[in-house]
Formats: structure tokens, C-alpha cells, sequence
């Protein structure tokens, strides 16, 4: 089997209750796989950036907060620099299971896909999320499958395997820094990349922490995600390059 | 218009088209930016100087020459405002290549100075 350089990305922002935990879980999977795991420290006000740092993991840091987005193409630019093969990309509050690591990237490798997507629909589980933000996952999910022609059950889920010739597109400006999960998905289908989801189970977030946190910020959400998706189809319609 | 009126739209144009000029002469405001606030200002003159045409210009939509230059001055706050809108989407894109390429470079200098 050939060997491929793996990175995996945490992005965290105040997450200092939740990283050493979930560096922990990670590397009981990766031990002895040579395999790097980077911490993208958003800004965090606390002592998140410390905390991570004595994990013995590569840690790097924004001088202020820049949001999720900016925070994981970091991570995607550091691998394209670090010459990595596949990213691996996990959230840094423990809601994502760290065991399914092995399973999606050999789906990506045995597919040959270019992303992979842990799923939290695909099969049936016990993880709830709140009525509102249900509607708007279902809501989002079938609108990317209905312009992508394939099942998407999760559009939002931020646990990712994605191989490295993704990578230079995800870094460009065209990466939709704000909200990037249903709209990423279609600008990825326009480019040519094959993506697929795998079912997998996802823990309650114990903080009740979320980036679509407040009304207000799911009104946002909802009508960015849309104005994005729309302006996507449109360049696509009328002949613009979509990304 | 009657001549007091004139003089004091006169006066409050003159001040703003002084007063960008001043500011980009002290290069507090750049020259790509002021264009617009110069172009209103001296738009704001011509209406001074030129106010039949105003007259003729709003008899053309059956409206006054007051709520024409109102409605006037609100599309030239819109366009202000959209050129601003502009620019910030421009440097919002350049301030996160920034942050991005400073904390990939941080990384960088650590790994050298350990190095050594």
C-alpha cells in the first residue's frame, strides 16, 4: 500500500473544556500511523491555544477571530503547504467520533473520491438537534441534492475526509468563508469533484455551543446560504465560472 | 431659487469640495475614493449655477425641483454607500489572506528557531 501523508485539521475557538479530550480520542486512532494533527486556534479568548499546545500537536493560531470558515482554510492552505495527501477534518467540541477515521478514508481511496462526508442522517441515530435547525438541514440538504442529482442527507456536517487535489480549490477566494457547507457542496459538484457521505453517529455538543447560535443568526444563515446558493446556480446558468 | 437659498447651496458645496480636496492633499482620504464625494460636490455647484435646467429637468417627471434634488442626493448616498460596501469586500477577502498567510508564517519561524 502506498504511503499517504494524513493531516488532520481541527479548527477550535474557545474550546479549552473540549480539546485535550478530543486530541486525546484522535490519536487513539492514528497512534503509530505517522500521521499529523494540526489546531487551527481561531482567536479564542481562552486558554484553548495552551491547552492544545501541551497535546504535543502542531497548533497555529489567528491574531483575532475570523469565523469557522477562514479558520479551516488555514488548515487547507497548511496541508497544501506541508505537501499532505488527505485531510481529515473534525470539530474540536467532541460531537464527532474520531473511530470513523479509518472507514472514510479508505471510502475515499476504494471510491476514489474527492470528499468524503460523515453523515448523521444517513442512518437512523439518537442525535437530536433543535426543531429549527432540523428544518433548515433538510431544507438545505434537499436543495444541494436536487441541483447535484445525489442523495445528500447532511449538508452541514463538518466532519470531512478531502484529498489533496481538492485542496487548491478550497483555498481560493471563491471558498465561501461565511457558512461553508450546502453551497461548498454544489460548488464542488460544478467543479468536477466526486463526493459522497458515509453514515455515522454524532454526540449532543454537552456545551450547547453553535456557530447558528442565536435567532438572528439563524435568520443570517438561512438567507446567506441562500443568496449563495442562488448566485452559484445563476454563474453556472449563465455560463460563469462558479468558483 | 431665491438668490439667499442659492448662495447657501453654493457655500455648503464649495465647503464640501474644499474639504475633500484638503483631505486628499494631507492624503487622509486617497484619491480613488474621493472621486465620487468630488463628483457630488460639483454636482451640488452645477445645480447652483445651472438651476433652469433643474427646473426643465424635474418638469420632465411632473415633480419639483426640491424633491429632485432630494431624490437626487439620496441615490448619490446610495451609490456612496455601495462603493463602500465595495471596498470592504475587497479588504474583508484581503484581511483573511493576511491572518492566514501571518499564522502559517508564525508556524514557519517557531519550526526555524527550533531548528536552531
Amino acid at each position: 500500500m502506498i504511503f499517504r501523508k494524513v493531516l488532520i485539521l481541527i479548527p477550535a475557538y474557545n474550546e479549552e473544556a473540549n480539546i485535550a479530550t478530543t486530541i486525546a480520542n484522535i490519536k487513539k486512532f492514528t497512534k503509530g500511523k505517522g500521521w499529523d494533527i494540526l489546531v487551527v486556534d481561531d482567536g479564542s479568548k481562552d486558554k484553548t491555544y495552551l491547552k492544545a499546545k501541551k497535546c504535543e500537536v502542531i497548533v497555529v493560531r489567528h491574531p483575532f477571530n475570523m469565523g469557522y470558515g477562514v479558520a479551516i482554510q488555514t488548515g487547507y492552505k497548511f496541508a497544501i503547504d506541508g505537501g499532505y495527501d488527505i485531510l481529515v477534518q473534525i470539530d474540536a467540541d467532541g460531537q464527532h467520533d474520531p473511530k470513523y477515521i479509518p472507514k472514510m478514508i479508505n471510502t475515499l481511496r476504494r471510491e476514489k473520491l474527492d470528499v468524503v462526508i460523515g453523515s448523521r442522517f444517513r442512518k437512523k441515530t439518537d442525535y437530536h438537534a433543535p426543531f429549527m435547525r432540523r428544518l433548515g438541514m433538510i431544507l438545505f440538504s434537499l436543495i444541494v441534492s436536487a441541483v447535484t442529482r445525489r442523495k445528500v442527507t447532511d449538508s452541514t456536517s463538518g466532519y470531512q475526509v478531502i484529498d489533496k487535489k481538492v485542496l487548491n480549490f478550497l483555498s481560493s477566494d471563491s471558498f465561501p468563508c461565511d457558512y461553508p457547507d450546502a453551497d461548498l457542496l454544489i460548488m464542488l459538484y460544478f467543479a468536477g469533484f466526486k463526493v459522497d457521505e458515509i453514515p455515522m453517529k454524532m454526540y449532543e455538543n454537552k456545551t450547547g455551543k453553535s456557530m447558528h447560535g442565536s435567532l438572528i443568526k439563524n435568520f443570517y444563515y438561512v438567507m446567506k446560504m441562500s443568496l449563495s446558493i442562488l448566485t452559484i446556480v445563476l454563474r453556472k446558468v449563465t455560463g460563469l465560472p462558479s468558483f | 431659487m431665491p438668490l439667499v437659498q442659492k448662495l447657501f447651496f453654493y457655500i455648503v458645496a464649495m465647503f464640501l469640495l474644499m474639504l475633500i480636496l484638503n483631505l486628499v492633499r494631507k492624503r487622509k482620504l486617497r484619491e480613488n475614493y474621493s472621486l465620487l464625494w468630488i463628483f457630488i460636490s460639483l454636482v451640488l455647484i452645477l445645480i447652483v449655477l445651472l438651476y433652469p435646467w433643474l427646473v426643465k429637468f424635474s418638469n420632465l417627471f411632473l415633480a419639483n425641483p426640491t424633491s429632485m434634488i432630494m431624490f437626487c442626493g439620496m441615490v448619490a448616498l446610495l451609490l456612496l454607500i455601495l462603493q463602500l460596501c465595495l471596498m470592504n469586500s475587497v479588504q474583508a477577502t484581503q484581511i483573511k489572506n493576511l491572518v492566514q498567510k501571518i499564522t502559517l508564517l508564525e508556524e514557519k519561524v517557531k519550526n526555524v528557531s527550533k531548528k536552531k
